[in-house]
């Protein structure tokens, strides 16, 4: 790194620069919490207060929220399972069953740990590798989207704890609900039904809100009224992460972060796939003492690692090649073209003072979402004391208006609804919502990389992806990842051979 | 048989059952089956025999009219949506066969009979339909007030401090947060 580079650090900590990385993590935290609300929404709302602004304050107070915007989604994620961003949906699976076992504040520091660190090392992979970063996504055809949708889906098996059959239906399930709408093909409404409201499709942030939020709203409604959620009747006050935490969950955070790192950098991918990649991972790795389904610190730590992971990596194309990586990053796109800077690696020769200090404040922006975020999460917390009578209902009126206010469409509540049934029931019956919910995310992916692939290899995918270096190496990720999914473990082996000679009926 | 062990970053009782092979582990919270948890994993301890017969077979019902409907959608927009739902019926199919070779793994007794219990997620359902229409007759905060207040007695909250206090503190803050800061104009009615 040049000392020029280094010296960029100091135009951060100006008064301005400071309040506005202030300004944009509490925004972003409280955004990101409230399901239905998203970043780009969130980033969105701040760009006009931006506009009498310089440059660099502009952009900090930008990604600033869009940082914090992730993590945001993480609290009512682990704290009531209804996960306010897509990128904290496989947070709920450990977080909220350490909630339940009232871990509330130990899940929420160490995922707050989880979630600086990885947001800090992705924010030092963007200061240093940006440029060659960006060649790499370039590198990215539709075979290797294609390819990185299946490794995603493969993580189904990884969420389905025991029931694979039906864990692997609701993945399918997600793929199909993923066809409904206008094929951007053919122009041919695909399951539309005569409903004007599925004609655009069925929208991600309406069926993450429905199968967790508005599930989770009916569960809590129907369980006993005056009980809370995690039977506790006081919090700890320590919202820092225990060093023996640390060491426990030391290499998951290490798994997480790489996932994040290198899944930032695939377009459109992002923090939906790493996350559940991370936690596949995990599962995998899963050892007899390891309570993965019931609470897994583990668990949580590698989804929180990758989340933030993949914030400054998914930055990279956005800056060095004006490709945004998500709809954050084209909303920043937007915000650096509104402000004169136009992306490319003009901007680092001519405007080195104003990029480098963007991400220097990204960097120390991460740092300050920690603080922050310990706050806010110990008077989040309060809600897990509250009655489920009271929770569950202000779930439901949360994920209507959080659903409404998106983008002002009654459609989005009526299939967020019908979502939150589905939910509901598939929860009880083991039929994996987060297996439904992979499904819809990759489906678009996979299918549209898959049409893309046919055309660009004139009907002939085998030999086209095997000549692909970087298809080649994905594919042989999701053979072991099917290899590991279905080989049960030695310790696995064992405890069925002794449930068998218990039970001769088996 | 008890032993004490460190799992994870916890000490903890371990209970070992000889006779069911089991160990159990005892925290300050509960007990948690431990290996024996994993074994039970391998039993479907919600879905009952015929309970599983019948989720498959409405899973291939769902799944032909799917692909009934997706045939011959143009410019082959039918291959992913035949793809799933061929992939749901193989798998169907594959749960009822489990069925037949495997029928001690499934461990409840399938009981008929539909208790009030299993329809109040769906009463709920239809409540908060009402709810939503009535946000665009009456107005977004009356007609979350209304419901706020409606539900937490329907599902037997009797502390009506806490409502009454937990509806006075939200409305403001919901106000103040919708409106005045993200300026999103929440639908109005005859009141607000």
């Amino acid at each position: 790194m040049s000392p020029e580079i280094i010296g960029y650090a100091l135009n951060v900590l100006s008064l301005t620069n400071l309040f506005s990385m202030l300004v944009g993590v509490t925004v972003g935290l409280v955004i990101g919490a409230i399901p239905g609300l998203s970043p780009p929404m969130a980033i969105a709302l701040l760009i006009p207060v931006s506009f009498g602004l310089p440059p660099d304050t502009a952009i900090i107070l930008l990604v600033s929220c869009y940082a914090a915007g992730i993590y945001g989604g993480s609290f009512s994620a682990i704290l009531l399972r209804a996960p306010g961003t897509s990128a904290s949906a496989a947070s709920v699976i450990e977080g909220y069953e350490l909630t339940k076992r009232g871990k509330a504040i130990e899940a929420i520091r160490i995922s707050t740990f989880a979630s600086v660190m990885g947001g800090l090392i992705s924010g030092l992979a963007l200061l240093l590798l940006a440029p060659p970063l960006a060649a790499v996504s370039l590198w990215f055809g539709p075979a290797e989207f294609f390819l990185v949708s299946i490794l995603g889906l493969t993580s189904i098996a990884a969420v389905t704890f025991g029931a694979l059959y039906r864990g692997l239906i609701a993945g399918l399930f997600g793929l199909l609900l993923a066809t409904f709408g206008i094929d951007s093909y053919s122009g041919f409404p695909r399951f539309t039904f005569g409903y004007i409201g599925f004609e655009g499709g069925l929208e991600i942030l309406p069926a993450i809100v429905g199968l967790f939020a508005f599930a989770q709203g009916l569960e809590l409604c129907e369980g006993k009224a005056a009980t809370s959620i995690s039977g506790v009747t006081k919090l700890s006050w320590n919202v820092w992460p225990k060093w023996s935490e640390i060491v426990y969950v030391r290499w998951s955070l290490v798994r997480g972060w790489v996932t994040g790192l290198v899944m930032g950098i695939v377009p459109a991918a992002g923090a939906s796939v790493a996350q559940w990649i991370a936690y596949a991972w995990e599962v995998r790795r899963a050892k007899p003492t390891d309570q993965f389904g019931k609470g897994e610190l583990k668990g949580l730590a590698a989804t929180e690692a990758s989340n933030n992971g993949v914030t400054g990596t998914s930055l990279i194309p956005m800056f060095i090649l004006g490709i945004p990586g998500g709809i954050s990053a084209a909303v920043i796109l937007g915000a650096l073209m509104i402000h004169g800077l136009n992306p490319g690696m003009r901007l680092f020769r001519n405007n080195p003072e104003v990029i480098y200090t963007i991400m220097w404040g990204f960097l120390f922006a991460n740092l300050l979402m920690g603080f922050v975020a310990a706050i806010l999460a110990r008077i989040m917390a309060y809600l897990t004391l509250f009655p489920r009578g009271i929770i569950g209902p202000l779930i439901l009126i949360f994920s209507v208006i959080g659903t409404y206010a998106g983008a002002n469409n009654i459609h989005n509540v009526w299939i967020m609804m019908g979502f939150g049934v589905v939910g509901y029931y598939a929860q009880k019956y083991k039929f994996s919502p987060a297996g439904i919910l992979l499904g819809l995310i990759l489906g678009p992916i996979a299918e549209d990389g898959f049409r893309d692939m046919m055309v660009v290899s004139f009907n002939n995918p085998v030999p086209f992806i095997l000549s692909r270096p970087i298809a080649v190496i994905i594919l042989l990720m999701i053979l072991f990842a099917l290899y590991f999914a279905f080989k049960p473990k030695a310790w696995e082996q064992d405890v069925s051979d002794e449930s068998s000679s218990a039970n001769p009926a088996e | 048989m008890e032993l004490r062990a460190k799992v994870g970053l916890e000490w903890m009782a371990l209970h070992i059952y000889s006779d069911y092979n089991l160990i159990a582990v005892e925290t300050k919270e509960s007990i948690i089956p431990f290996r024996g948890m994993i074994a039970q994993q391998q039993k479907i301890d919600v879905m009952t025999l015929w309970g599983e017969r019948i989720a498959a077979g409405l899973c291939i019902s769902f799944a032909l009219f799917m692909a009934w409907t997706a045939w011959n959608f143009p410019a082959a927009g039918d291959q992913f949506p035949l793809f799933s739902c061929g992939s749901i019926i193989l798998i169907s199919i594959l749960m009822i066969l489990r069925t037949f070779l495997q029928p001690g793994v499934f461990t409840q007794k399938f009981e008929f009979g539909i208790k009030f219990e299993d329809l109040k997620p769906l009463i709920i359902t239809v409540i908060v339909v009402l709810y939503v229409r009535a946000i665009f007759e009456l107005g977004y905060y009356t007609s979350s007030f209304i419901f706020l207040i409606f539900m937490t007695l329907f599902v037997g909250v009797r502390n009506y401090k806490m409502i009454a206090l937990t509806a006075v503190i939200l409305f403001p803050l919901m106000y103040a947060f919708f409106e005045l800061f993200l300026r999103a104009d929440m639908p109005r009615g005859i009141l607000i």
